[in-house]
């Protein structure tokens, strides 16, 4: 399901600027087909409001069969590989991701902050809004500086933006100031823990034979 | 719904979409949103139902590969193949 199109020297370019950006955008990362399932699945799904402490408050999407593919598709090594050769990062063993909406009329925010759980190596927001959201900028800075190192507002259809997880990086949205939400599939590559073992865990069988699990978000299960 | 014979084969639901990991797969159905766990001998006994083979054809091939008596695989693919159908990851094929 996941296919490369770069050639070798590209995957070297974009790794160049990534070391000097800690970032960077991967258009058309979702092909069209795909996006527009997503965007279909968007529409029916159920979102609840989900606040992270202090840090963030936005619409989560609840659990669904699309949901499921995409974590699916974003748990193939061959995947990996490539953030690998384009991020320099550690092994990655897991992606764990949810999908999020931020509108402005919610009070939706997200604070400056590192990421730095869970064995976290890089972060990864794919657009999967439905037309052009103003505002909702993705900001990068270093720990000790104020000013920001690299922003973008990403509103290209399936779109992503990759991003370095380190104690000296702080991330943050901007809120979102227009009718459009922003609404992005956004989670992180992990070093710790596999697909295969956390459904294992989850369904709490040995893999022997047909075992069912009503998908819930594997991480969740540790 | 019956249960499939030995001279039925397989077709794998287009609503299934498989991942094999680490020598075991993932089958997730995308109408329930279920996913399903197969070990490396259920791996390969989707892979050779995708294949278009008859049951009789799966389990000479298994009994190629695995040492067990005759009876005892063709009584696990009839039991599998049956337990893929009841799930509704795989259906009987209409006959060629």
């Amino acid at each position: 399901m996941f296919v490369c199109t770069e050639t070798p020297d590209s995957l070297s370019s974009m790794r160049c600027t990534f070391d000097e950006q800690h970032a960077l955008r991967l258009p058309r990362f979702l092909e069209p087909d795909l996006l527009a399932y997503v965007h279909q699945s968007i529409r029916a799904a159920s979102f609840y409001e989900r606040d992270h402490e202090d840090i963030a408050r936005e619409a989560c999407m609840c659990d669904n069969p699309m949901l499921a593919l995409l974590c699916l598709i974003m748990n193939d090594t061959r995947l990996f590989d490539v953030i690998r050769r384009i991020t320099g990062c550690a092994p990655i063993g897991y992606f764990n991701g949810r999908i999020y909406a931020f509108a402005a009329d919610a009070n939706h925010f997200d604070q400056w902050h590192s990421d730095t759980i869970d064995d976290r190596r890089i972060g990864i927001s794919i657009n999967m809004s439905e037309g052009l959201f103003e505002g909702g900028v993705f900001e990068l800075r270093h720990a000790d500086a104020e000013a920001t190192h690299w922003s973008v507002a990403n509103t290209g259809p399936g779109d992503a933006i990759v991003f370095r997880i380190g104690d000296d990086l702080l991330h943050r949205v901007t809120p979102v100031v227009g009718p459009v939400p922003r609404v992005a599939y956004a989670g992180w590559f992990q070093g710790r823990g596999d697909l295969l073992s956390l459904l294992k865990t989850a369904m709490g069988a040995t893999g022997n034979g047909s075992e069912s699990l009503q998908y819930t978000d594997p991480a969740a299960t540790t | 719904m019956n249960s499939p014979s030995i001279e039925d084969r397989l077709a794998p639901s287009d609503q299934v979409v498989i991942r094999e990991l680490s020598g075991e797969s993932v089958l997730l159905d995308l109408k329930s949103g279920l996913y399903f766990g197969l070990n490396g001998v259920g791996t390969r006994v989707w892979n050779l139902v995708a294949q278009g083979g008859s049951l009789r054809e799966v389990n000479a091939a298994l009994a190629h590969e695995f040492e067990a008596p005759a009876a005892i695989i063709e009584a696990e693919v009839l039991r599998f193949a049956a337990e893929l159908c009841r799930h509704g990851l795989c259906h009987v094929a209409e006959p060629r």
